[in-house]
């Protein structure tokens, strides 16, 4: 009995528990923009992108010389 | 809303190889902005991260042309938005509601004044991803530039080809829509009922 009642004294301390931690992380947005914004500022840049930018623009080859140059050694 | 790279998340990486030139700058300034408007419009994470890529590199070749008249953050927008446009065009993979839709949320809207409230779980950008696609295009497409407190009705009309007035009158009803989009209970199914991930709470 005293058992049945620690258990479920014990339950009911992990449900207060699990409630608060869910009170607690309510968040409220008076406007869909505010909620847009958070969600933006909470959105990474992959950093892939910067990456994958810098091979598309990077430095651009020099032209090959022309045979008779070469050739001739100038 | 715009930070710069070194104070984003990835600040371990600064400028991730890019030459520290004017470039870079409008990079790090501007492309937290375009990559959000991308994904959120687009829906999807490698094609927004594909697009974000694609704008900046027609950005880079395009410099020149870009004579002042606007700002490089309405500027950039403007290529993204058509970017993304032609993308949606060709891919043709999203059913979109028509304007004449309009009545429809209008009459339903009536609980979409209330604030919306979620619980911090990852799931948050989801939900918003799922009642921008359920959005009209517009609709989806003003929301996201008024978001950036970078730019006034008078820009989000010029980039969406309208007035500042006509920008207010819509936004009204896209702000109603996104509330009701957004508070459907179908999607509260999905999740468990006690996480310590985001859930929406009604």
């Amino acid at each position: 009995m005293k058992r049945q009642k620690f258990s479920s004294q014990q339950k009911l301390q992990e449900e207060q528990h699990l409630d608060q931690q869910q009170v607690q992380s309510v968040r409220e947005f008076a406007t869909v923009e505010q909620m847009l914004r958070h969600d933006a500022l909470h959105t990474p840049v992959p950093p892939g992108i910067a990456r994958r930018l810098n091979e598309s623009i990077g430095p651009v080859a020099p032209p090959p010389r022309a045979w008779w140059r070469r050739l001739l050694g100038s | 809303m715009s930070e710069p790279l070194a104070e984003s998340p990835h600040a371990g990486e600064p400028h991730a190889g890019l030459a520290p030139s004017e470039f870079a700058e409008l990079y790090n300034e501007h492309s937290r902005a375009i990559f959000y408007l991308t994904l959120r419009f687009l829906g999807d994470p490698q094609k927004a991260e594909d697009a974000t890529h694609d704008v900046f590199l027609k950005a880079f070749r395009k410099m020149e042309q870009f004579r002042g008249e606007s700002s490089w953050r309405t500027w950039l927008y403007r290529i993204a938005i058509n970017h993304c446009r032609n993308l949606q065009q060709s891919w043709n993979e999203r059913h979109m509601l028509s304007n004449a839709d309009d009545a429809l949320w209008d009459n339903a809207a009536a609980k979409g004044d209330s604030p919306l409230r979620v619980l911090e779980i990852k799931e948050l950008g989801q939900r918003i991803q799922s009642a921008l696609d359920a959005l009209p295009g517009e609709y989806r497409l003003l929301l996201l530039l008024v978001a950036d407190e970078q730019l006034s009705y008078e820009q989000v009309g010029a980039l969406t080809n309208q007035t500042a007035d006509a920008v207010r009158g819509k936004l009204h009803r896209a702000r109603k829509a996104f509330a009701v989009l957004f508070q459907k209970p179908e999607p509260l199914q999905k999740f468990p009922l006690r996480s310590n991930h985001e859930t929406p709470k009604i």
